[in-house]
């Protein structure tokens, strides 16, 4: 006799997500031993379950990006800015996303937890310290020799699908001090992993970036941080900093006169990101 | 392997912040943004367009992707990106379904021609799957389409939808239930 008095339409779905627990699934069964219908449900919803895991997303199109890209270019500033409403709506949407903004920056803590370590070196670490080697001499020989941040993105993609968020525009005032000089592939085919070099006030910075899959020993997102894992070489004053983010792992090494926090700007100017990257600095 | 899309919610929010980033360049004026999110999107954008009308598919991601370059500091970060661009594209998507219907009444054109597409690779099954998705009234396609072709959560679905968790698991299995038998009907009838 069945144990369920209705027809258990919620459990079968979680049944076929593989999501009920050992108990709820021996009640479902006992329902389904005396029940042609919800076997027959369960069955219909299996098979459909099955055919759109199989109904995969093609790859997007290479030459629609090129075009949209284009496109933006040329539309460039004349595009039409948002929040067109009134003055007296905007002050209000204003003086709300502030207040949600305190709100915020009192309660959320910071979304970045440093994690020191002074031993252990990841394989992925000492890939990144022999790069930066490599590439912190006055003219490093790269694969790409190209400081434009775009170019270098793209790149990047060619590379197994590699990714950096590399700031594009920068405020004039710091533009001088931060300079791209182009990226090399480091990896193989099998696992491309790709070393970017930029300089920062004239001294080297190299980031390091590869496939999550291919890289151990970084520290995966907590619940609500990012984990940075920080190493300092007391004798050599050189930093390296590793996280992962979005699929991929990334070390940045930098030499003894740049403070890493600087080093992060190579990615971040977004305001309320270099607050949280101010912070963060304070636990280096 | 996770027997439904893996949740987006879990670890998620290395990729929301990292979407922030890109906002922040697109509402700065960087084009590159616009195809650094096409990367994330475009994929899913396509697939979700392309259920609904596959012809016009990348038409409609032309279309939903420079809306997004030209307002997109109108998504004020409140949901996901992803709910507000699948909205764009459900829009659009039927916006050229409708004149395409339209165009065919009046023999202009032939909604039975399929042009070149990247979807449009010859597999039946994916063909029937296709013609079950287009049969479902959209209270049951909707999250079907988020669910396994957006990655979205029930909660995210939700959201989207404006309706309760509840009622997104039991359109989900109301919808796939259906989609099952007419899938299985499909394959007993091609196997006749």
């Amino acid at each position: 006799m069945s144990l369920l008095r209705r027809h258990p339409r919620a459990e079968l779905l979680l049944a076929a997500e593989r999501r009920l627990d050992a108990a709820a699934r021996r009640r479902l069964d006992a329902h389904l031993t005396g029940c042609q219908r919800c076997r027959a449900e369960l069955a219909a919803i299996e098979t459909a379950a099955a055919a759109l895991r199989r109904d995969t997303v093609a790859a997007a199109p290479a030459d629609l990006r090129a075009r949209l890209v284009a496109a933006a270019r040329t539309e460039g500033a004349g595009r039409r800015r948002p929040f067109a409403a009134g003055p007296r709506l905007a002050w209000a949407g204003g003086a709300l996303v502030a207040l949600a903004a305190a709100i915020a920056v009192a309660l959320v803590p910071a979304r970045v937890r440093v994690v020191q370590a002074e031993a252990g070196e990841t394989p992925f670490e000492r890939q990144a310290l022999a790069a930066h080697s490599a590439l912190r001499g006055e003219q490093p020989a790269l694969a790409l020799a190209n400081g434009d941040a775009a170019a270098i993105r793209a790149w990047l993609r060619e590379q197994g699908g590699l990714s950096a968020s590399l700031v594009t525009r920068r405020p004039a005032a710091e533009s001088a001090r931060y300079r791209l000089l182009g990226a090399d592939a480091v990896g193989d085919a099998e696992r491309p992993v790709a070393a970017i070099a930029a300089r920062i006030d004239g001294t080297a910075v190299t980031l390091l970036v590869g496939r999550e899959r291919d890289v151990e020993g970084i520290p995966a997102w907590g619940w609500f941080a990012k984990r940075l894992l920080v190493r300092r070489d007391g004798a050599s004053g050189i930093h390296r900093l590793s996280w992962r983010n979005a699929g991929k792992a990334y070390t940045l090494v930098t030499d003894p006169g740049v403070r890493p926090e600087a080093a992060c700007q190579l990615c971040h100017v977004d305001e309320r990101r270099r607050r949280a990257i101010a912070k963060v600095a304070e636990q280096l | 392997m996770p027997p439904f899309p893996p949740s987006t919610s879990a670890g998620a929010s290395g990729d929301a912040i990292e979407e922030r980033e890109l906002l922040a360049r697109l509402r700065a004026g960087d084009p590159e943004a616009l195809g650094e999110l096409y990367d994330r999107h475009g994929a899913r954008v396509l697939a979700v367009a392309a259920r609904i009308d596959r012809d016009s598919a990348e038409d409609v991601a032309h279309e939903v992707f420079l809306k997004l370059w030209r307002h997109g500091a109108r998504f004020g970060g409140r949901a996901r990106l992803a709910t507000w661009l699948y909205r764009l594209t459900v829009n659009a998507a039927l916006d050229h379904h409708r004149q395409r219907r339209v165009r065919a009444a009046a023999g202009l054109d032939s909604l039975g021609e399929t042009s070149a597409s990247p979807f449009d690779d010859g597999d039946a099954a994916r063909l029937d799957l296709a013609a079950a998705l287009a049969e479902l009234p959209a209270r049951l396609r909707w999250p079907v389409m988020l669910r396994f072709y957006g990655g979205f959560d029930y909660g995210e679905i939700a959201r989207a939808l404006g309706c309760r968790e509840g009622t997104v698991a039991s359109r989900l299995s109301r919808a796939l239930a259906r989609l099952g038998e007419r899938l299985g009907a499909s394959a007993r009838g091609g196997r006749a």
